[in-house]
């Protein structure tokens, strides 16, 4: 009896040390009024776009050497942004300015997981579905609703279903390869789902973040490696394929070890001061002409998030003024995959600091 | 110290041997369910505990949330692994959740039966009538079964589905039905005399000589008839003599079998039946051929370096695996191309007038699909091109390559006209983006086929259609792989696909996607489902797909006695699974010298089941795996499927058609044949299909012969 007492008590004492060891030192950035003001017309333009169906219009393809290149189709994953952006606004489905759109973007989305739990619409592959996976997580962890729950865990199994020997995903469920980009959508995706009460085997996501940290490249052996960087692919799985390294890549790959837990480690830090040097931040004519500007900030963003200062207060209002910079009249940002895409991807990454979004939270 | 290196290697490299084990060699995706399975795990408990009532309550809940998730169709749950040695993975082994949740109804002992049926005999007698109503009584009066399997409605049930069957003129179906009925209800059965009487009827119907004698030889016995002036049965309250019921039996088996003089026969299915054994029951003796060698296809273009998006192009040659097999219909012979269907008169070879094409030209150079047909009541159903998935490509370097879409077209041979096509029929359902890559069954009255849909996965179905319409009766998704894939991640290739075989009421399909299935034919309900080990599919090397080497023909399942054997085009070996639990024996590697050009099934029969390819022909006993006898074709090579007939095995190879022994395989004959390929036998003609589109008609001698064994 009395060494029980005296071990609650020492828990006690040691629990605000515990709990401070794992917070993250972060200065508090509001959205300024002009922000807000310039959310809230991206967001219009958004509201406006949306088909009566609830889908959003863009470029359904893939990535070709330097281009996108794509045909124009019922986008289910910038549908599913386009709802994320609508949620980071506060708004749920049926509550708030948005509400009406984001209850569309369910429907739409739902109404794409096939039989499989595949959520496809019009030839989309392993980027649409994560995205629309995480959506549904997102929107069943803020307003909870059955037939939601029924449509993410099917997504969700499917992507633990599809993963691959390697520990990654490719562009189509079952693929033998893998590469970086694809696999940290489905780890954020998983993450998501498994924060909101769906069963994923906690093997699914260490054998991802292995192979995460395998991708990981602490030490140039060649010009075309960059110590903290992560590759497109793993050189050893391919030898006969020259793999590289990116910005967008090394953000995906710092967020998804965040998002799995690791808050702490040669890649993280290595990944931050990769994504911090100014020579390897995207171009800013990339925000209208390229693929990945939104793609590479929207998990760079998340990263500073989660590693806080010295990197957050200023990384943040930096690329906020870069991207409200770009900004169109109407509202909108347009990129190679098109407006909807860019426009919703700005509004993602713009209200981080609102911290709506569960996943964005530590 | 060599030895402690040694066991810190063993160590170190311990965890990822551990890893290797459970990673499956492709992935597969299935519909499981372990919410549901648990529930069942939480029945049997109850169940063991004697508490009926919780038991009974968690059986309907897990039959009805099967069927309440109806858009994803019907789930599995884990049952076991079996683990080859040296395979890179385990085995695992499905059940239908629906079907565990039958079983375990239908094991309660009579406390249980009567909690059911005190909770839920009231909403049976609902769905029965409900399902009398139906505008398809037969599909509702099965799923109303399947609900309620040991209510005191449920006999009724079956019995009512029998006598439509009959009323039908489906003995087949008739006599499944009542055999069921006498398998789970027996006790309950009020006159179980009458059953048998109708069992004796579709036997009669069905020309089932044997079963019409030992069938008769029961109610004889039941009836307690004096046996003095030679065995009597009371049938329809006549006394009958049960020689003469034979003699009935055998007339319909000959007419059946196109071996009665001067009619013209026909042959529904080119392996002679829904189990696709090419087995017959009748003599075949090789004669001349009946006139010159026909040219029944244009020359076809085969793809040289098969399933690869590097296209490599070459006409086919006689030496080439025949890819062709064909249906007869009142003496004339149907083939199906892929965007066509021929006819000839099998006596003179004659062209039957040009049959109007209903899709775009297509000369298919996929050396893996298996151009055939299906026959019902005058209808010729088969699987046209409707479609092509266009090629992509950057620099040279493929993005996507043409994957042709299948659909399945129905024919009327009596009216000449073309009777529906799924590709206006589909069009507005959820199976608008399916391919059907291979001709259909039918069994039972009912066409069955295998399909898949590429939606980022493959998906692959077994589904069931009407004859007469095409309309769907029911589609199952049985599991979900993957084929190779271009640099830019998309299919580097057309899915492979097998016809399904049926017996007894059960579909059964290797899907060529690592797995076996068998689903019931009234409802697609998935009874199991049984892994096999998988060629890998390997990712892209380069710029290129890697493609895998396949050396399995196109071969559906064949059912013989209680196995069925599958040799999957995705894998290297050949297997038998039991038709009732889905375990299965397994035949060594393809690496070993005795399997290294296996590529066909010839055929089965009495228990045994015969393979060939290259030079050799192998014999193995379906029960257990083992080989009975192999025979070596000096200098010859096979080139085609062959037959079974009365014992004797029909080997066809370049220009001669070797015949051996089943029981021992001693070579019996060799025949000299300017074409071979693909054999079928219908009464006196046997046909023969060779790659290179040549066919040929040969008088069958043994048929002036013909006794039934």
């Amino acid at each position: 009896m009395h060494s029980t007492r005296l071990l609650l008590v020492v828990c006690a004492l040691a629990a605000p040390g515990l709990t401070q060891e794992r917070e993250v030192r972060r200065k508090a950035i509001e959205l300024d009024a002009r922000t807000q003001q310039r959310i809230k017309l991206a967001l219009d333009f958004l509201s406006r776009r949306q088909e009566a169906n609830g889908a959003y219009v863009d470029g359904i393809g893939r990535k070709v050497n330097h281009t996108y290149m794509h045909e124009p189709g019922q986008h289910v994953g910038v549908t599913a942004l386009a709802g994320m952006a609508f949620l980071s606004y506060g708004s749920t489905p049926d509550r708030g300015p948005y509400g009406k759109n984001v209850s569309r973007c369910v429907d739409f989305v739902r109404s794409c997981v096939n039989p499989q739990g595949f959520i496809t619409n019009q030839g989309s592959r392993m980027y649409s579905h994560a995205f629309a996976t995480l959506f549904l997580a997102e929107v069943y962890g803020m307003a909870p609703d059955e037939s939601v729950r029924e449509s993410l865990r099917r997504a969700a199994q499917q992507i633990v279903n599809s993963q691959n020997e390697q520990g990654g995903w490719r562009y189509l469920p079952g693929a033998k390869d893998s590469d970086i980009s694809i696999t940290v959508c489905q780890v954020q995706a998983l993450r998501a789902a498994n924060n909101v009460g769906i069963h994923v085997p906690k093997g699914a996501i260490d054998h991802a973040i292995e192979y995460v940290k395998r991708s990981y490249i602490a030490k140039a052996t060649s010009f075309r490696q960059q110590p903290g960087g992560f590759w497109y692919q793993v050189y050893e799985n391919y030898p006969l394929r020259p793999s590289r390294t990116s910005f967008a890549l090394t953000a995906a790959g710092v967020t998804a070890l965040y998002g799995a837990g690791e808050y702490q480690g040669p890649e993280i830090a290595g990944g931050l001061r990769y994504l911090f040097d100014p020579n390897n931040r995207p171009q800013r004519a990339g925000m209208h002409n390229s693929f990945d500007y939104f793609y590479g900030h929207y998990y760079a963003m998340q990263a500073f998030f989660q590693a806080g200062e010295p990197y957050w207060s200023q990384w943040y209002p930096s690329v906020r003024d870069e991207i409200l910079a770009g900004q169109n009249a109407d509202g909108s940002w347009k990129d190679q995959v098109g407006s909807n895409y860019a426009t919703a991807m700005s509004c993602v990454i713009l209200q981080i600091p609102s911290r709506y979004l569960p996943i964005f939270e530590r | 110290m060599k030895l402690r290196v040694l066991a810190l290697g063993i160590l170190a490299a311990w965890p990822a041997l551990a890893q290797g084990e459970a990673t499956p060699t492709n992935q597969l995706h299935y519909p499981v369910n372990p919410t549901l399975a648990g529930m069942l795990d939480g029945a049997e408990r109850a169940r063991n505990a004697g508490n009926w009532k919780q038991a009974v309550t968690l059986y309907r809940n897990v039959i009805d949330e099967d069927h309440a998730q109806r858009t994803a169709g019907y789930q599995l749950a884990f049952v076991d692994s079996k683990r080859t040695p040296g395979a890179r993975s385990a085995r695992r082994r499905f059940k239908g959740i629906t079907q565990l949740a039958i079983e375990g109804l239908r094991s309660l002992p009579a406390e249980g039966k009567r909690a059911f049926r005190s909770a839920y005999d009231y909403r049976a007698q609902a769905e029965f009538e409900r399902a009398l109503r139906d505008e398809r009584p037969h599909q509702a009066l099965s799923l109303c079964y399947e609900l309620y399997p040991i209510a005191t409605v449920s006999p009724r049930i079956l019995e009512t589905l029998a006598e439509r069957a009959l009323e039908e003129g489906r003995m087949d179906r008739a006599r499944r039905l009542l055999q069921r009925l006498l398998a789970h209800h027996r006790d309950e059965l009020e006159e179980p005399l009458w059953i048998q009487e109708k069992l004796l009827l579709c036997a009669l119907g069905m020309g089932d000589a044997e079963g019409v004698r030992e069938l008769a030889d029961e109610l004889g016995a039941a009836q307690h008839l004096e046996q003095a002036e030679g065995a009597q049965v009371l049938l329809g309250g006549n006394l009958t003599s049960v020689a003469e019921l034979v003699a009935r039996a055998l007339e319909v088996q000959a007419i059946k079998n196109g071996q009665r003089h001067g009619e013209r026969p026909s042959l529904p299915l080119p392996r002679g039946d829904a189990a696709q054994r090419a087995a017959y029951d009748q003599p075949v003796s090789l004669g001349a051929a009946r006139f010159r060698p026909l040219r029944f296809s244009r020359p076809q273009v085969q793809n040289g370096a098969s399933h690869s998006d590097m296209k490599i192009y070459m006409p086919s040659r006689p030496t080439n695996p025949a890819r062709n097999l064909g249906v007869v219909n009142d003496g004339n012979l149907f083939l199906a191309l892929s965007d066509r269907i021929v006819a000839y008169d099998l006596k003179t070879g004659e062209s039957a007038p040009p049959i109007r094409s209903v899709t775009q030209a297509y000369n298919d150079p996929n050396p893996k699909v298996l151009f055939s047909a299906a026959l019902h009541q005058d209808v010729v159903m088969a699987s046209f091109v409707h479609d092509v998935l266009k090629d992509q490509s950057f620099r040279g370097i493929p993005i996507k390559v043409q994957i042709p879409i299948r659909k399945l077209v129905a024919f009327d041979t009596a009216r000449w006209r073309w009777l529906w096509t799924h590709d206006t029929l589909l069009r507005e359902t959820d199976q608008a983006n399916w391919s059907f890559p291979c001709a259909p069954i039918v069994h039972e009255g009912v066409m069955y086929t295998s399909a898949f849909s590429i939606e980022g996965w493959i998906n692959c179905y077994v589904a069931a259609y009407e004859v007469e319409s095409g309309a769907p009766l029911w589609a199952t998704w049985v599991a979900s792989g993957q084929v190779e894939q271009t640099m830019f991640g998309e299919q580097a290739t057309e899915p492979l696909c097998v016809p399904v075989a049926a017996a007894n009421g059960v579909i059964y399909w290797s899907t060529s996607f690592g797995c076996v299935c068998a689903v019931d034919a009234d409802t697609g309900r998935p009874l199991w489902v049984a892994e096999y080990d998988q060629i890998e599919v390997r990712a892209p090397q380069g710029y290129y797909a890697s493609p895998r080497l396949i050396t399995w023909e196109n071969n559906p399942p064949v059912i013989e006695g209680n196995v069925a054997v599958v040799a999957p085009m995705d894998s290297n070996n050949f297997y038998g699974f039991d038709i009732e639990t889905g375990e299965s024996w397994r035949q060594p590697q393809r690496s070993s010298a005795t399997n290294a050009d296996m590529k066909y099934v010839q055929g089965a029969s009495d228990g045994k089941v015969v393979v060939a390819g290259g030079n050799l022909v192998k014999c193995i006993d379906v029960e257990s795996g083992k080989m009975l006898w192999n025979g070596r074709l000096v200098g010859k090579v096979v080139t085609g499927r062959g037959v079974i007939a009365q014992g004797a095995v029909f080997v066809p190879c370049e220009d001669q058609i070797k015949v051996f022994d089943l029981d021992s395989g001693k070579p019996l004959a060799t025949v000299d044949a300017e074409v071979t390929g693909n054999l079928a036998v219908c009464g006196e003609h046997v046909i023969a299909l060779r790659a290179d589109g040549h066919l040929a008609i040969y008088q069958n001698r043994g048929f002036h012969e013909y006794r039934p064994r």
